[in-house]
């Protein structure tokens, strides 16, 4: 019964993990608590979804397609509207991710109806039986993918040029100028990067999950939450608090109350919070 | 004359860096005592510890014969210890005037009295002209004199000053000392740290010269000045 | 204490005229829509200057406060539906409540900064909302409609016409208005603005930096709190929905930024501005679903990346640039 409730602890928390990493990129880089991270999410499932319906594609196998879209998009997003808003308040550029996701959700709601949809047929289907656990395919394979994504995203921060670059620009923008690194650029490929995880976020999760436009909101709390919990802007941190996350919340669910779970959830993240104020790994 | 401060065995340890190591001296009421020593010597780590920016590791401070220890910052400005920041810390939103309004708002219920108060202090900081002005829009002179007006609006028996006189030109600097000169008049017992040394030896009363996180010398700035430890470290070898 | 106000010469004639244009509106307006969106203006005129004294003068923001507007929705509705008490009580036990909440979250989360500290309150106005919808006795996800007709209006606060709730919204934006230009002038004011500016600074001159944030948050959490109770007179209905929490957290603050944070009359401003755009996109984009809302969003970020002060910096600019002439 443990090992079932964590590997379905580990489902649900490699996503927030993915989300969680896409809004700390933001925040570890340009120090901007993006809100609009859950509705980047929802796009990368109606994506999945119309390649589904079109083109029979597998959503796993919409995850490179998905991604360049969401990064271009999200090139496009921070030319046009995130470049401007740092040069503002803080509260300011929340205020307007939030009017962007509010923009994107109801965009979307405009296009297609609000009416629920799921993916018709995925590619593996079936069980896998080991001694002490029963994994389906349909969750087995998305728990291997967000975790393959969360590996190369890895590689990517840490062991790319582009990458070293964003985190040197993360940690120190003027030296990182100074050395030649042109930060507006490892600005822009960082959102842009953090809007494709969240893009291949959807499509894993599309695998199981229902799609419809304001199914963003409610990742998206969490996504912040694991975030701060992990601590400032780094990105094992949040994906160390989004596993937890996942984890607290289907513990909290068996063992607890399945109603309350989120409140287990909140309530022991502002515990952790006012004892580790710059959260559990933060600097 | 009596001691005002009191420090016993200052330890602060920051990980693995021990920024100030057991140390121990007094301040007599009155005088001007100047901090020296080299970058890193952990002078400003010793101002933080004073006035409660952080707690010491192990050690205590009496002031006035009180232990404050285990004081928030703002409860040691309300005894009489005052400080600037070596890097001006303005509260760049609001103006000239504000900026030390606030500061003497915590002494003082009477409104009258406060701004009477406030208008004073700006007079004697050379910053009259400047009342209206937002404290961000100050260039680095303007900034320090209203660090050093926003100190001693609290009306404080002990003045922390760090490095007040660190990029100062020459007329800047001939007045900057003409006002520490005028706040030590004023009854106020003074903590320079300083790294210009005419300044230093020719203001305080005595001089604590601080190498590596300890005491190395206290004296008469002659006595410092003839000391060979002191001459090693920090002098370079050279006679003052 | 009130010198304050009436040494601002301008200060007083303004709200003198605005008060009288807003107490004799009524009579000129014939549609009962144009009077819901009066009343709507009032509440989130209260949302907006209560938000401001911890997020503008203070200066942290937290995107976390719909919980107590819920706080106060329901204590009313709770009030009013089980046990028949009256809203002018209720509000009270709601505003009590709130505070008790504000203590005893403030403690460990005002030690909190920037980031932290919104995602902290966010946790805190999402685990109200679960706790909420899980109350089956104001019930749950359904919520509960205490509309009452047995007992008298004036004690019930459930008028039938839309005047009666106008006029008694606005005594309460006008004594929170003027509470909040009082404090503006006050030590208190000056406290949180020297705390927003530059805390270490504030410390060192004295400022007890938690007990002020503290007492900012507190009051923060009491007028939105009664701006909750008050809401849910006029609606006579409560559901978690109608709270969606970061939603309305969001738009709390929103009504400030847009007018202007930190001010007084800003959110008084920004709430007349937002409350209009938002019930006109409504009302006029009602038949596609979701383009009210999108149209929303553009203008809020319009409204927002170019006028990053709020409205009431373009009147300051123009002040500052005849001056110099």
């Amino acid at each position: 019964m443990i090992i079932q409730c964590i590997f379905e602890g580990l489902i649900i928390g490699s996503i927030l993990a993915m989300i969680a990493m896409g809004i700390a990129l933001i925040w570890g880089v340009m120090n901007v608590l993006s809100f609009a991270q859950g509705e980047f999410l929802m796009l990368g499932m109606y994506i999945a979804f119309y390649l589904n319906q079109k083109l029979d594609w597998d959503p796993i196998l919409s995850i490179p397609v998905t991604m360049a879209v969401m990064f271009g998009l999200g090139v496009v997003i921070y030319k046009v509207l995130i470049s401007r808003a740092l040069k503002g308040p803080v509260l300011s550029q929340r205020l307007i991710t939030f009017a962007l996701g509010m923009v994107l959700a109801n965009g979307m709601l405009m296009l297609v109806s609000s009416e629920f949809r799921t993916i018709k047929e995925v590619m593996f289907t079936g069980t896998v039986n080991l001694d002490y656990l029963v994994v389906s395919k349909e969750k087995l394979v998305p728990l291997i993918s967000s975790m393959t994504i969360t590996a190369l995203l890895f590689w990517f921060i840490n062991k790319t040029r582009y990458g070293k670059a964003i985190r040197a620009t993360a940690m120190e923008k003027d030296a990182a100028e100074l050395v030649g690194i042109d930060s507006e650029k490892a600005y822009m490929i960082a959102f842009g990067i953090s809007c494709g995880v969240a893009g291949a976020a959807g499509c894993i999760l599309s695998y199981y999950y229902y799609i419809t436009p304001t199914v963003g909101s409610g990742f998206l709390l969490f996504g912040v939450i694991a975030v701060a919990l992990g601590g400032f802007g780094s990105i094992f941190g949040a994906f160390a608090g989004g596993i937890l996350m996942g984890l607290i919340d289907v513990f909290a669910g068996v063992y607890f109350n399945t109603a309350l779970k989120y409140v287990v959830v909140c309530v022991v993240f502002m515990l952790i919070v006012s004892f580790k104020p710059k959260g559990l790994f933060g600097k | 004359m009596s001691v005002i401060l009191d420090v016993r065995h200052a330890t602060k340890r920051f990980g693995g860096l021990m920024a100030n190591e057991d140390i121990t001296f007094q301040v007599q009421q009155g005088e001007v005592l100047g901090v020296v020593g080299p970058n890193g010597a952990g002078k400003t780590t010793l101002f933080n510890s004073l006035s409660n920016f952080h707690k010491l590791t192990s050690g205590e401070i009496f002031f006035e014969g009180k232990r404050i220890n285990h004081l928030q910052p703002y409860q040691v400005a309300h005894l009489g210890i005052a400080r600037t920041f070596q890097i001006p810390q303005a509260m760049g939103e609001m103006t000239v005037y504000e900026n030390v309004l606030v500061a003497a708002m915590g002494k003082d219920k009477d409104e009258k009295r406060t701004e009477e108060n406030t208008r004073l202090t700006v007079a004697m900081c050379g910053l009259a002209g400047l009342t209206d002005k937002m404290a961000k829009s100050l260039n680095v002179m303007q900034k320090k004199r209203l660090e050093i007006a926003r100190a001693i609006a609290i009306k404080p028996k002990l003045l922390l000053l760090d490095e007040t006189m660190a990029g100062l030109t020459g007329v800047e600097r001939v007045e900057a000392v003409n006002l520490v000169r005028r706040i030590h008049q004023m009854g106020v017992t003074i903590l320079m740290i300083e790294h210009v040394m005419e300044v230093v030896m020719n203001v305080s009363d005595r001089v604590m010269v601080l190498d590596s996180g300890k005491v190395l010398a206290v004296g008469t700035p002659e006595e410092i000045g003839d000391n060979d430890d002191v001459i090693q470290a920090y002098l370079g070898g050279k006679k003052m | 204490m009130w010198k304050v106000i009436t040494r601002d010469k301008k200060f007083c004639t303004g709200f003198c005229l605005a008060l009288i244009v807003a107490m004799i509106l009524p009579v000129f307006i014939k549609k009962p829509f144009v009077m819901h969106i009066l009343i709507l203006v009032c509440i989130w005129m209260l949302l907006g200057m209560g938000w401001n004294i911890i997020g503008g003068y203070a200066g942290q923001i937290s995107n976390g406060h719909a919980l107590f507007y819920g706080i106060g929705a329901y204590t009313c509705g709770i009030g009013m539906y089980l046990f028949k008490i009256s809203p002018w009580i209720m509000m009270w036990a709601g505003m009590v409540i709130s505070a008790l909440t504000a203590i005893i979250l403030g403690g460990p989360l005002l030690r909190l900064k920037g980031h932290y500290f919104a995602v902290a309150t966010m946790a805190a106005a999402e685990c109200g909302r679960i706790i909420f919808l899980n109350l089956d006795f104001v019930g749950g996800a359904t919520g509960i409609d205490f509309l009452n007709k047995d007992l008298p209006a004036w004690y019930t606060m459930q008028f039938t016409e839309k005047e009666p709730y106008y006029y008694i919204f606005l005594c309460f934006v006008v004594i929170v208005f003027l509470l909040t230009k009082v404090m503006d002038g006050s030590k208190l004011g000056y406290y949180l603005r020297a705390i927003k500016s530059n805390e270490d600074s504030a410390q060192s001159v004295g400022i007890n930096t938690t007990k002020y944030k503290m007492l900012a948050y507190i009051f923060s959490a009491v007028i939105v709190s009664l701006a909750g109770s008050l809401y849910a007179n006029y609606i006579q209905y409560i559901d978690p929905y109608i709270l969606m929490p970061l939603n309305i957290s969001m738009m709390i603050c929103l009504v400030a930024v847009m007018g202007g944070i930190g001010t007084v009359v800003g959110p008084v401003v920004g709430a007349f501005v937002m409350t209009v755009i938002s019930e006109w996109t409504r009302s006029t984009f009602a038949s596609i679903n979701g383009f009210d809302l999108f149209i929303y969003g553009v203008l809020v970020i319009v409204i927002v990346t170019y006028m990053p002060g709020g409205i009431v910096s373009i009147f300051n600019k123009k002040k500052a640039g005849c001056e110099k002439v």
